[in-house]
């Protein structure tokens, strides 16, 4: 307990020093967010306009500490403020439907990655020298070093637009109304998720995999498996239960860290596939320098990827009595 | 950015926590060429050691190979692969051969160097914190994770603009910045373990300084896994170089693998057929890649040999395999 | 069979009732400014895309800084419509806008009969309420108008009249830009500025939004809408792509009716693969042009920036750099759209001075002459004084049409003996680099307002640097003159058009003469168009009106989205 406290203690603190930064990085960079608004409309907007929006976006202007000082106190209130490329819609608004999407997608592919990939591994430490560590595993390794948006294009071209087994982008039939309550256009999100989701799985299985396998083979050395084994206990319940459950520790915080990075969302996914997601929000807050959206999406993966730490910290307590 | 999840993946592959710690006396001294030939020795590292020097043999006589000037518009747009050009020209009329033959050169520096100094960062935060232990241990394990945590994106284009020119050094620093924090902590809680270890007693009652302990009694025993960390962050640079440069982030003067496919995408390659200026860099990067996942594998198998697959890449019947492996154990144990 | 359905609108598009006075804007009484044949096919969901995203974000707001493209025009109204291919103001929601002999009161008449899309009827109250919205929020005040508004008086429900602070004879196209709202409605709402109108009720074609999700959104036909007939078309859809390469595709695939994206190669990427797509890229946008940071050596000698402009191959740059979309600019950088406006002064200095045309003998002769010479044998040209010169021409990172342009000229240039390097800042670093002069040259875009008078005013005018050094519009090259600026208040304050005409010749002139900037090729306007289903989009040979679904100030736009039409009747589907 007293550690969970500890670790909780300086979660908030790293919290608190992330979240600072986050507030400083975007106003390091170059450019104001009004200038760069006037400027995307490569002179059809003309300068008479200029001080109709200096005014509209008095509050990303005024001096550094009555910002923070704004945004800090906003936060508390959990508010995350307004958009300025979207002005006057609220940052929440704009991360809503895109966090949704991302959480669907990504979040999906991380967790079969990862659920997969452990699996395969321990089947690879299991039966050495079988299908799944000869084969199965160097596959993985070689798409996992491969430049995912590369394979992705390709795929995108091979499978959507020659061969048209999946849609071309998009993540669903457009021409079908959103509705969550009607089949057709839930099978219709799936259908839209298949491709891109099997990329990223299929780009990053091998990591888990070579992993857990290496996890598991380091475990199956012990002693203790050695006496399971011994007693005649069943190959499975050994596999599982003494083996895996304790190779799976050092796999457990970089699952966590993914998960949180999920919310970053993934940005060439997005982009080739024309799907909705954080990772070309955040983009484009960064072109157009929308510090307050910057600033939501930036804490959005901050307290995900803590929280998910955290978790991470506490399931390692429950599988490892060693570190109460 | 995108690759991180990835990364983040792939880098339980370094089997830290499990990997037992009575290799470092032989392996202290006689670090580099027993080393080597322990590496050629293994097959799937053998692989992955000739793949790469190929290319690194490549980037050093790129002017020979190629001696055109792969920036020069020296043919129409989109000529497909012939005699004259032998994978065909860009739109901008450049030779993609050239090309390709010229940015294996930049991208495998950048590569190269990237890794090591990331290394070496996370080599000072890692082994400093976790020797020290204490308060230093507290503010830069802070560092670290809240460096971990920063969405670098932004970071990325915030750290380009302090250069004036943005080119391959700038590339460098930019991912070393962003991407030191995971080796850091690995690192760290390695040094964690060896700081109890008896020959890190033993120096430490003769007196030795602190540094001293750090550089030559802890670092030489975590030689493999400093290793196959720089190999896993020479890979992340390569493939985020590429994916930096393909979202439109680098320097499209420069040429790299990464502009290579930047230009071809944004000239609609694969529409206009022309595969020619698409696949090439594409599979480059895939075969450096897939040559540091060999030699990693191949790193992991020679520090810690039960977790080889001793045929290789060819499979072996699983029951003499088995029988094999319980002898292995029989003779560890 | 198309082509004769074709003819026929094309015909409507020609009988526009206008009268444009020297006095103002004024269309024939009673007649809407274009009328529905009765004839044609009807119906249908026109697929339209412009816009990069990969989620949409409601936001019908027209006074916003940057809300859905479509509510400029599409959905409110302005009050005069104006095309930016013929160079007319077309009278649309007023019917007149005509200024009193001193110049100094302004009385604009609306038309009768205009509806809102929920019934209500439109007049002189909402554009008083909409004016006077911009005088309590000056947020909401984009185009300045209190700064030469002194007052408003109502005639009468259809008679407004602007009593101007000062002669300003672009108030009548400022004026005529106003987008009113519905005083009913925006009357209850507590902030205008940052009101998000998700349901928008306004007087336009497409006023309805009937669907609004995360990647699609549609714009339903208003029922009540005032051109009897018109829209044609039941519906607009559109469906958020995030990059070039994915509406490539779907343009390809014959997913898009209506379009306004760069494609690179289009005739072999998607003409020769769809023979229903056509396109044109009238080059009619802002001329884009070579900006010099004229405060710096050797920038700052107008003998280095002659060389420069004749040094570079503008063929090249055309044809490598913009895909053999555009044409080379004219040396006073005025594009075809104000062709008409050319000085032949200016040409001929333009001529004697070699500038705008690629002879690179001559610029090395240039460079000679005024003592730019390779002094340390490096092969690399250096100041009069012996010091190396060595620069960076700018363009923004991931805008490839300019950057290959920037490799075409710094080539050229390398050519005649300068050190030129290309370098690619991210977009917002860039454009902070030219906004505080910390550049040596760079590619950048041109102004394009109504008249030329827009493009001297944006590059030259000293008022427009700021106090704080920054460079506002396209001042970039930072070259001001009071020669300048008096001849750029001058014509603001005149009528007249020959002497409007003189005043420019003579901008046209020191533009020249001081190579402020070296005009490289007029900014094509990225449009494109499906016939398979639709027809009446205006082509090459007919362009009858701006093509590209995005628009901002001009809503030209509006005209095709009123005429497009099915070829067969699409009603109810």
């Amino acid at each position: 307990m007293r550690f969970l406290l500890r670790r909780l203690g300086f979660y908030l603190i790293a919290l608190l020093v992330a979240v600072t930064i986050n507030f400083l990085i975007p106003r390091m960079m170059a450019g104001d967010p009004v200038q760069i608004m006037f400027a995307r409309f490569q002179g059809r907007l003309s300068p008479e306009s200029m001080e109709s929006l200096y005014q509209t976006f008095g509050f990303v202007r005024g001096p550094l500490h009555e910002q923070y000082a704004a945004y800090m106190s906003s936060l508390l209130q959990g508010n995350l403020g307004i958009s300025v490329a979207f002005f006057p819609v609220p940052v929440a608004q704009v991360i809503g439907s895109a966090l949704a999407w991302t959480l669907r997608l990504v979040g999906l592919a991380t967790i079969i990655s990862f659920t997969g990939g452990t699996l395969l591994g321990v089947i690879a430490a299991w039966r050495r020298g079988g299908f799944v560590d000869t084969i199965v595993l160097p596959i993985t390794g070689i798409l996992n070093s491969f430049p995912y948006f590369w394979l992705a294009m390709l795929a995108l071209y091979i499978f959507a637009l020659h061969l048209g087994w999946f849609p071309l982008g998009q993540a669903a039939d457009t021409d079908l109304i959103q509705d969550w309550s009607d089949p057709v256009y839930v099978m219709s999100v799936i259908q839209h998720m298949l491709l891109p989701a099997i990329t990223i799985v299929v780009t990053s299985v091998g990591g888990w995999l070579l992993g857990m396998r290496n996890n598991m083979i380091g475990v199956l050395a012990e002693d203790y498996i050695t006496l399971a084994q011994a007693k005649g206990l069943p190959d499975t319940r050994v596999m599982l239960t003494y083996a895996a459950r304790n190779a799976i520790l050092p796999s457990l915080t970089g699952f966590a860290m993914s998960l949180g990075f999920v919310l970053g969302g993934a940005l060439l996914t997005e982009i080739v596939f024309s799907y909705p997601g954080m990772g070309f929000t955040l983009l484009n807050a960064v072109n157009t320098r929308d510090y307050p959206l910057m600033q939501g999406i930036f804490l959005i993966i901050t307290v995900a990827v803590l929280v998910a730490n955290l978790i991470a910290d506490m399931a390692y307590v429950m599988l490892d009595p060693r570190a109460r | 950015m995108e690759r991180t999840e990835t990364t983040k993946s792939t880098s339980p592959a370094i089997p830290l926590q499990s990997r037992p710690i009575n290799l470092p006396g032989r392996i202290l001294g006689a670090i580099f060429p027993a080393w080597l030939r322990g590496i050629l020795r293994n097959r799937k590292a053998a692989l992955g050691v000739s793949i790469l020097t190929a290319f690194v043999l490549i980037g050093i006589f790129a002017p020979v190979i190629a001696p055109v000037n792969p920036t020069r518009m020296i043919g129409r747009p989109h000529e497909a692969p012939s005699a004259e050009h032998l994978l065909g020209t860009t739109r901008q009329g450049q030779d993609v051969f050239a090309q390709i033959v010229h940015g294996t050169r930049t991208s495998l520096t950048v590569g190269f160097l990237t890794g090591t100094v990331v290394m070496v960062i996370a080599i000072v935060m890692g082994l400093t914190a976790g020797y020290l232990g204490g308060w230093v241990d507290e503010v830069l394990s802070l560092i670290t994770n809240v460096a971990l945590i920063i969405p670098s994106l932004p970071l990325i284009i915030v750290v380009s603009r302090w250069i004036e020119r943005p080119g391959p050094e700038t590339i460098v620093l930019v991912l070393s910045l962003v991407s030191w924090a995971y080796g850091a902590r690995v690192l760290r809680s390695q040094t964690l373990v060896l700081r109890n270890a008896d020959f890190v007693a033993a120096a430490r009652v003769v007196g030795e300084p602190a540094w001293r302990i750090i550089l030559f009694e802890i670092l030489p025993n975590m030689t493999s896994l400093v290793v196959s960390s720089w190999i896993g962050a020479v890979l992340y640079a390569v493939l985020t170089q590429a994916a930096l440069e393909f979202i439109g982030l680098g320097n499209p003067n420069m040429v790299t693998w990464g502009t290579i496919l930047f230009w071809a995408q944004n000239n609609a390659a694969l529409l206009t057929n022309a595969w020619w200026t698409f696949i090439p860099p594409g599979v480059c990067i895939a075969l450096v890649g897939f040559s540091l996942t060999l030699i990693n594998y191949g790193i992991d198998e020679i520090t810690n040999p039960r977790l080889r697959t001793e045929a290789g890449l060819s499979p072996t019947p699983v029951k003499k395999r088995k029988a094999a492996r319980r002898t292995e154990e029989r003779l560890s144990a | 069979m198309h082509k004769s359905v074709f003819r026929r609108t094309l015909v409507l598009v020609t009988v526009l009732a206008l009268v444009v006075t020297s006095f103002g804007f004024v269309a024939a009484q009673d007649e809407t400014p274009l009328t529905a044949d009765p004839n044609l096919p009807r119906g249908g969901t026109v697929q339209v895309s412009h816009r990069h995203a990969s989620a949409w974000v409601r936001n019908f707001n027209p006074m916003a800084p940057d809300p859905i493209n479509e509510v400029h025009g599409l959905m409110y109204e302005p009050l005069l419509v104006w095309n930016e291919v013929t160079g007319e103001g077309l009278p649309w929601l007023a019917s007149s806008l005509e200024y009193s002999d001193d110049l100094l009161t302004l009385t604009v008449t609306l038309r009768q009969g205009i509806k809102w899309s929920d019934g209500e009827e439109f007049n002189a109250d909402d554009v008083l309420f909409t004016i006077n919205l911009m005088k309590e929020y000056p947020e909401l005040d984009r185009a300045a108008l209190w700064d030469f508004i002194d007052s408003i008086e109502r005639i009468d429900d259809y008679t407004l009249q602007f009593n101007l602070s000062r002669v300003y004879t672009l108030a009548d196209t400022l004026i005529g830009e106003v987008e009113p709202v519905p005083e009913h409605i925006w009357s209850e709402i507590d902030d205008p500025i940052t009101f998000t109108n998700d349901d928008p009720v306004a007087t336009g074609p497409f006023a309805i939004v009937c669907r609004f999700e995360d990647q699609v959104y549609e714009l339903c036909a208003n029922e009540n809408y005032w051109i009897e007939g018109l829209p044609y078309v039941e519906r607009l859809q559109y469906v958020a792509r995030p990059g070039n390469e994915q509406t490539t595709l779907a343009i390809v695939s014959g997913e898009i009716d209506w379009a306004g994206h760069f494609i690179p190669d289009i005739d072999s990427t998607v003409v020769a693969v769809n023979e229903d797509v056509g396109y044109y890229f009238w080059p009619g946008g802002g001329t884009v042009s070579l900006y010099f940071q004229t405060e710096k050596a050797p920038f700052s000698d107008v003998a280095f920036r002659q060389a420069v402009s004749q040094a570079i191959d503008y063929e090249g740059v055309v044809n490598i750099g913009m895909y053999g979309y555009t044409v080379p600019a004219d040396p006073a950088g005025l594009g075809v759209r104000f062709a008409d406006w050319q000085s032949e002064a200016a040409l001929a200095t333009a001529e004697e001075m070699g500038l705008g045309t690629y002879n690179p003998e001559r610029a090395m002769q240039t460079l000679d002459e005024a003592g730019y010479v390779d002094a340390d044998g490096d092969g690399w040209r250096d100041m009069p004084d012996g010091s190396p010169i060595a620069f960076n021409i700018q363009a923004v990172s991931g805008w490839t049409d300019w950057v290959a342009s920037v490799q075409v000229i710094s080539q050229n240039l390398q050519d005649v003996g300068l050190n030129a390097q290309v370098a690619t800042p991210e977009f917002g670093d860039w454009l902070n680099n030219l906004q505080t002069g910390t550049y040596d040259i760079s590619i950048g875009w041109g102004s394009s307002g109504r008249y030329p008078w827009n493009h001297f005013r944006d590059t030259m005018f000293s008022e427009l640097i700021g106090a704080d050094g920054r460079a506002n519009a396209v001042t970039w090259s930072r070259w001001t003159s009071d020669e300048a600026d008096e001849l750029i208040r001058a014509f603001v304050a005149t009528n007249d058009e020959a002497e409007q005409r003189e005043i420019i010749g003579q901008l046209a002139e020191i533009l020249v003469e001081n190579v402020v900037i070296v005009p490289l090729f007029p900014g094509p306007t990225w449009y494109e168009y499906n016939t398979s289903t639709f027809t009446g989009f205006p082509t090459e040979d007919n362009y009858y009106a701006q093509g590209s679904p995005w628009d901002r100030d001009s809503n030209s736009r509006l005209l095709v989205a009123l005429q497009i039409h099915p070829h067969e009747d699409l009603t109810g589907e």
